[in-house]
Parts: structure tokens; C-alpha cells; sequence
């Protein structure tokens, strides 16, 4: 919806795809190295751990080199290698088209196989034919808030790089758990481990929100994943991301359903608020304007988490945005005027992963005393190849001559139950 | 003095020859030295003469034509035939109708209807009410259609486009006119385009009204656009019974053509898109919205809203199953 705009901090995931401008970066490589200069020290029995790290690339052979590049780390003797499942992405979207290679630091390369993936936490697993001796080692003991973390990956194909930092837990409102790592990850380092004093990995590098807000995946999603020990194969990626779309939304919306959605007052109506934990509000106005026309408020909550597909096409989002306006120099008609009902979701997505938005619009009965116009905007899309899955906008519109209260849910990829449960919660908190 | 008009009907269109009968008879041909010149190449150079009997009644005379005159469906020879005011004549390929000019004649029988009425109401009172009326349903428009306060000054400002294009229309049109008919039309052509613009102004308000009411048909813009071109299509249609001399088939037919024409290129690149083209990320609903006076029907029951809804997955997954089948 127009208007409403969102102060959230933009989590970059670090793969890199040969796009970011490299100047500004070098500098940060340089005064990392010296800042960990005592940390180098502390590693020095597992220094030999940095030769360990791999880089992993997806390449496209008709292109003859690397599209994009990550980090990752073998965890068994029979070859297993972890790395994140955003690095790999490029090839999920086209196995036929694409490859998987390794880097060593002394520059060797092959090709590996995926193996499995976990697209809510962002982990893969990848297989090689040869293994390597050395394997890194997950630590069984949870993480101590305050520990030193230390991370290891690629920047920027520059070499192999460590970053040390305290970690601080797991991150505020979020549903999917992620390590709050005050280390500066770069691009390139997405998948490479994130280990402990004694060398077990803790975690798996994943993004940034710059100036050293880093996330690393919690080691025990890998241990998770490691333990399913599946093997996929390319016809299955499409329905296997369902499945696990499916399985975390069915989780996630369950308490949604269940429980009373909490609500605060919004220009003397109540409205929904941080409807749970991973739920955040974000509100402004428009009381800076001189001699406005309108005076309007306006809300937005959302859920951090969503799903990384691929460049183009990202799901799981959750956005809830209200907008009350009050006439203050219009009449009935220059006030209705304004009034528009067209959208944009939240998450990205293509002609190839979507299909056009269906709407429905019209006035709906109000069940309440005040003599509000209600409409209602329904609007549905199906995703094209995870079946069964849905990226849905509501709008509810309530206005009269003087007032307009716009409440807007965007939610994606799930099913159409879970559409039609929470559009209907939705809107009935709002009738 | 015996003024009568020959009204011609022919490929050419339609024509209008004022003739005198008192100064002797009247040479109907294809002749350049005709009375009436008739351009059809089924006509004898000089082919019917038309004169005055002595106790005044008109007679035909057909001057030995090849194709011959036929009056109520025989053929008119040599001998002069009486003819009777209205009658329908045929030579060759035209029609002819020869009406008493100092009767009293309505002018809709002589000129097209279209024009025959414009002329009547045609006077500088009505020039100026249909400028006042043009301009007030102009700053109408604006202000149902403003959100922002109302600025009357503004609005009266923002109306001269309108005022521009019907002055456009009636200068060149009115040239056309001259060139075409030889007719001073420029008084029933201001009147005619001022009209055009307040009647698509009232009518694009109904259409927005209606659009309002009815928000779950989601062809409001094919509406509008119907509208738009139904009434340009009246309009065309008038402006060139105005202008030429063209038969009501063919007026009608470039009329309709051209408002068929506005239609199918507002529609067409849509249609041609490649599915790839035709998607779109965000959402594309009705838009217009009123107060809720204008909301002339009941409201949806919020079930019923809900059942109706419920189709939306279904059709999704077909468009899904659609495309796939395209390979697209």
C-alpha cells in the first residue's frame, strides 16, 4: 500500500555475486585484520582451520565462470560439506543449467553434489567425491551469550578471512532462531563457519545488517539437517521447498490462529498491534505538515522472518499496515477521492514463480454501530511451482465523510486454509 | 417567380441546385452548359428538361436520353409529363427530387437532420449559454473529481483546454464546411462540439457512479472507455453531416469505424502481450470510490462476500495448471 513506509534495517545475505563495488569493502578487510590481531593469536592451535575453509561457487558453464560465490566447510569423514542454502540457490532454480564447484585455498577445485537443504534456517548440505582429513567439528554445548565467536569465509574472493566478535544470544523477534553475531561479515562469507575458542563450529555465517550486526544460523539447525540424511534429487527440489514452506508456516500460524490477537488503541478504534513476539510496529504521522489537507497516522507490524528463494523470489513475509486518515479541509467527495485499492506484496517474485494477482472487491456489511463504509479487497496468487501455496493481500477499507481507516494484510506462501483463517481474523478484528 | 430545388441523391452524396423556372426551361445533364450539372456517367450530356406549364403545374421532358427517365417507375418520354412536388425521379444512377422552393419548407427537409437542428437552435444566445454551460460542467468535473480543497479560480483556469478544443474544432471544421458545401456552419458547429464535451463530462460521472456500485466488475475501464467512444462516435457522426455531403451509411460507418478503431488500439496491445508481459506484481482493482450516499445498492453480507471469495484459489490454480500446459 502507498504510504506507509517501513523502518526496518535491511539484512543483506553474503553471497556474492560479483555486483558490489569492492572500494569501500577493502578498507573493512584491512581494519578487521588488525582488530583480530590477538584473536589470530588465541586461534593459533586451529589456524590450520583457515586452509579447511571452501569456497563455493555456482557456475554456469555456458557463461564459463562463477555466478556466485559463498563459503563452506566439510563436516564428516564421508565428504559432507555445509555451506548456506542462499549460496546454492542459483542452483536450485536450474540444475540442468547450472553447477556446484569447491575452491581450496591453494586453489584446487571440483565439482560437488547437493544433497539436501533447509530453506527456513538458510543451511545446505553438499557432498564431495574426495574427501579432505580435516573436519570441522559441531559443538555440542548451546552457546554462552557474551563468548567470543569466530568467523570464518571468502569476503569478496579476496582469501580466506577471520572475524572475531562476541555473540549476544539470539535475536529479538524473530520466529526463526539466529545468532546476533558484533562481527562485520562481508559478502562472500555466507556459509562458512562460525567457531568457538575450541574450534566447534557454533554457527553458520548468513547476513549482515552492517556495522558489525552480523546473524549466524544456530549450529543446532546443521546438526538437524545432518541428521535427516537425505538425499535429494533435482525433480524433487520444488516439492521438497513445499513441503518445508508448508511444514514451518503450519507451525508458525498455528498460535496466530489460536490465541486473541493483541490490540492498541489506533485513532479511537482498537486495531491489532504486536500480535506476538515476533511481531514488530513501526508508526508515524503526519503532524510535521503545515496545513494539511489530511491528517493521517499510520502503523505497520511485521515478522522479520521470511524465506530466501533466489534473487528474484522471496516468500514467508507477514505484514500487517494500517492507515487512518481525518479530513480537515475536504469534503465528502474530495475525501473519497483519495481512496485507492491497488497493492504490492511484500516479497518478490517473477512471471515464472507466480501467477497474476485475482481480486475481489466489494462492501461488506459492517457489524458494528458506527456507520462506516466497509470494503474489502481480496486479492490471491498462486505460486507456480510449490503447490498448493499463496501469497494473499487484504485490504479493508472503513470510511465515512470525515474518516478512513485502510488495514492492510500481506502475507506469503501459505496454504489457502491459512490464507482464508487469518483474512478472516484479520478483518473480523477489525469489523 | 418560380424557385424550385433539385435535390440530388448519387455516389457524389446528396446536393442542393436552387433553379428558377420562370426564365424558361431548366436543362438537367451531365453537360458543363446544364442548368444542373449531374455527374454521373449514366446521364446524357444534356438528358431531362424541366419547365413551367402555362397554368403553372411543373412538366417533365425527357430530351431522348440513352438510359431513359423514370418517374413512378415509367419511363418519361418525349412528351412533357406533369410532376407532382416530391416525387422520386431516376436517371442514370441518381435520384432526383425536385421540392417547390417558395413553399414553405421545413429546413430539416432540405438540410440533414442533424444539421437542420443545430441550425434552429443556432443564435449567439445559444452560442453563449452552450460556452457558460461548458465552462460550468467543466469546473463540475473538477471539483467531483478533486482530492484536494476545491479552488474555484483554479478549476475555471483548468477549463480552457476544453474551451481551446471546441474553438478548434469549430474553426477548422467550419473551414471544411465552406470548402466542402459551401455552407457557413460554424454556429451549429460550436454548438455541436460545447454539447459533446458536457454530455461525456456528465456521462463520465454516471460511468464513475456506476463503476462504484458495482466494484466487483472488474471491467471498469472497458466501461469507461465504451463510453468515451460511443460518444465520440455520435459526435463524428454529426460533424460529418455537418460537413459533408456524405450518405447516412457512410457517416455511420466511418463513425462507428473510427470509435471501433479507439477501442480496439486501447485494447489490442494488451491482447497481443506475451503471457511473460501480461504479469504483473502488484494488484489491479476497481478504483473509484464515493461517499457512501452514492452506494445505491445494499451492502454484501460479509458470508456471502466470503463464498465469493472463495473461487479466487481455485481459479489461481487453474491459470497455474494453464501456463504450465504452455510450457511457458
Amino acid at each position: 500500500m502507498t504510504g506507509i513506509g517501513f523502518r526496518c534495517y535491511w539484512v543483506l545475505l553474503l553471497f556474492f555475486s560479483g555486483v558490489y563495488g569492492l572500494y569501500a569493502q577493502e578498507a573493512d578487510v584491512e581494519s578487521s585484520a588488525l582488530d583480530t590481531g590477538d584473536s589470530a593469536f588465541v586461534l593459533a592451535p586451529g589456524s590450520e582451520l583457515y586452509n579447511e575453509v571452501l569456497q563455493i561457487r555456482v557456475v554456469s558453464p555456458k557463461a564459463g565462470s562463477k555466478s556466485s560465490i559463498g563459503s563452506g566447510f566439510q563436516v564428516s569423514d564421508d565428504g559432507l560439506i555445509i555451506t548456506n542454502y542462499h549460496v546454492v540457490s542459483g542452483f536450485v532454480q536450474a540444475p540442468n543449467k547450472r553447477k556446484i564447484e569447491y575452491m581450496t585455498h591453494i586453489g584446487e577445485s571440483g565439482e560437488l553434489e547437493l544433497l539436501d537443504f533447509d530453506v527456513i534456517n538458510d543451511l545446505a548440505v553438499l557432498r564431495v567425491e574426495e574427501p579432505w582429513e580435516k573436519t570441522f567439528t559441531i559443538s555440542p554445548r548451546p552457546l554462552i551469550k557474551g563468548e567470543v565467536v569466530y568467523a570464518l569465509g571468502n569476503p569478496y574472493d579476496l582469501g580466506i578471512t577471520q572475524v572475531s566478535g562476541p555473540n549476544n544470544g539470539l535475536v529479538d523477534h524473530n520466529y526463526v532462531d539466529k545468532i546476533f553475531f558484533s562481527g562485520s561479515l562481508n559478502p562472500g562469507m555466507s556459509g562458512g563457519p562460525a567457531i568457538n575458542k575450541a574450534g566447534e563450529v557454533v554457527g553458520v555465517n548468513v547476513a549482515t545488517a552492517g556495522n558489525q550486526i552480523s546473524f549466524l544460523v544456530p549450529a543446532l539447525a546443521v546438526t538437524k539437517l545432518l541428521e535427516r540424511n537425505a538425499s535429494l534429487v533435482a525433480e524433487n527440489y520444488d516439492a521438497e521447498i513445499t513441503t518445508q514452506i508448508k511444514a514451518w508456516q503450519a507451525e508458525r500460524i498455528k498460535s496466530l490462529l489460536e490465541e486473541p490477537w493483541a490490540k492498541k488503541d489506533f485513532a479511537g478504534r482498537e486495531f491489532p498491534d504486536e500480535i506476538r513476539d515476533d511481531f514488530q510496529c513501526w508508526g508515524g504521522a503526519n503532524d510535521e505538515a503545515v496545513d494539511p489537507v489530511v491528517s493521517a497516522i499510520s502503523k505497520t507490524c511485521q515478522s522479520k522472518d521470511q524465506i530466501y528463494l533466489s534473487p528474484q523470489l522471496s516468500a514467508g513475509h507477514f505484514h500487517m499496515s494500517f492507515r487512518h486518515e481525518k479530513s480537515e479541509r475536504l469534503n465528502g467527495l474530495q475525501f473519497a477521492n483519495r481512496r485507492g485499492a491497488s497493492m504490492w506484496p511484500n516479497n518478490l517474485s517473477r512471471f515464472k514463480d507466480s501467477t497474476n494477482y485475482r481480486c475481489h472487491a466489494d462492501f461488506v456489511k459492517d457489524n458494528q454501530e458506527h456507520d462506516l463504509l466497509t470494503r474489502v479487497t481480496t486479492c490471491v496468487r498462486a505460486f507456480r511451482r510449490f503447490s498448493g501455496l499463496y501469497d494473499s493481500l487484504l485490504l479493508v477499507e472503513q470510511m465515512n465523510n470525515e474518516n478512513s481507516w485502510s488495514s492492510h494484510l500481506s502475507i506469503s506462501a501459505m496454504t489457502k486454509d491459512q490464507v482464508q483463517a487469518l483474512n478472516n481474523k484479520f478483518t473480523e478484528a477489525l469489523r | 417567380m418560380k424557385n424550385c430545388i433539385v435535390r440530388i441523391d448519387n455516389s457524389h452524396g446528396v446536393s442542393y441546385h436552387t433553379v428558377n423556372l420562370e426564365h424558361g426551361p431548366v436543362i438537367v445533364g451531365r453537360d458543363w452548359n446544364a442548368d444542373v450539372v449531374l455527374e454521373d456517367r449514366f446521364v446524357d450530356p444534356k438528358h431531362l428538361q424541366i419547365s413551367l406549364s402555362e397554368n403553372g403545374e411543373v412538366l417533365l421532358e425527357d430530351l431522348g436520353s440513352v438510359n431513359g427517365t423514370l418517374l413512378k417507375r415509367r419511363r418519361v418520354g418525349a412528351t412533357p409529363v406533369d410532376y407532382k412536388w416530391g416525387q422520386l425521379l431516376r436517371i442514370g444512377d441518381s435520384k432526383i427530387t425536385i421540392i417547390d422552393g417558395d413553399a414553405e419548407v421545413e429546413t430539416t427537409l432540405l438540410r440533414s437532420n442533424w444539421i437542420g437542428v443545430l441550425s434552429k437552435w443556432s443564435s449567439p444566445w445559444m452560442w453563449g449559454l452552450s460556452l457558460a454551460l461548458l465552462t460550468l460542467v467543466q469546473v463540475g468535473e473538477k471539483y467531483l473529481n478533486s482530492r484536494q480543497a476545491f479552488d474555484i479560480s483554479k478549476a475555471l483556469y483548468e477549463s480552457w483546454p476544453a474551451v481551446v478544443a471546441v474553438l478548434v474544432v469549430t474553426i477548422i471544421f467550419g473551414l471544411f464546411s465552406r470548402l466542402l458545401k459551401g455552407e457557413n456552419n460554424f454556429g451549429p458547429l460550436w454548438i455541436l462540439s460545447c454539447w459533446s464535451v458536457i454530455i461525456t463530462s456528465i456521462a463520465n460521472f454516471l460511468v464513475k457512479v456506476i463503476r462504484f456500485n458495482w466494484q466487483s466488475f472488474d471491467a471498469g475501464s472497458l466501461l469507461t472507455l465504451f463510453n468515451a467512444s460511443l460518444i465520440f462516435a455520435i459526435f463524428l457522426f454529426a460533424l460529418l453531416s455537418v460537413v459533408t455531403n456524405l450518405r447516412t451509411k457512410s457517416r455511420m460507418g466511418i463513425s462507428m469505424g473510427f470509435a471501433a478503431v479507439i477501442m480496439a488500439t486501447s485494447f489490442a496491445p494488451d491482447y497481443f502481450k506475451e503471457e511473460r508481459q501480461k504479469w504483473f506484481a502488484g494488484t489491479r482493482t476497481e478504483q473509484s470510490t464515493l461517499p457512501k450516499s452514492f452506494l445505491l445498492r445494499g451492502e454484501t453480507e460479509y458470508k456471502t462476500y466470503l463464498a465469493e471469495v472463495e473461487s479466487l484459489f481455485s481459479e489461481s490454480d487453474d491459470e497455474v495448471k494453464r501456463l504450465a500446459e504452455l510450457e511457458l
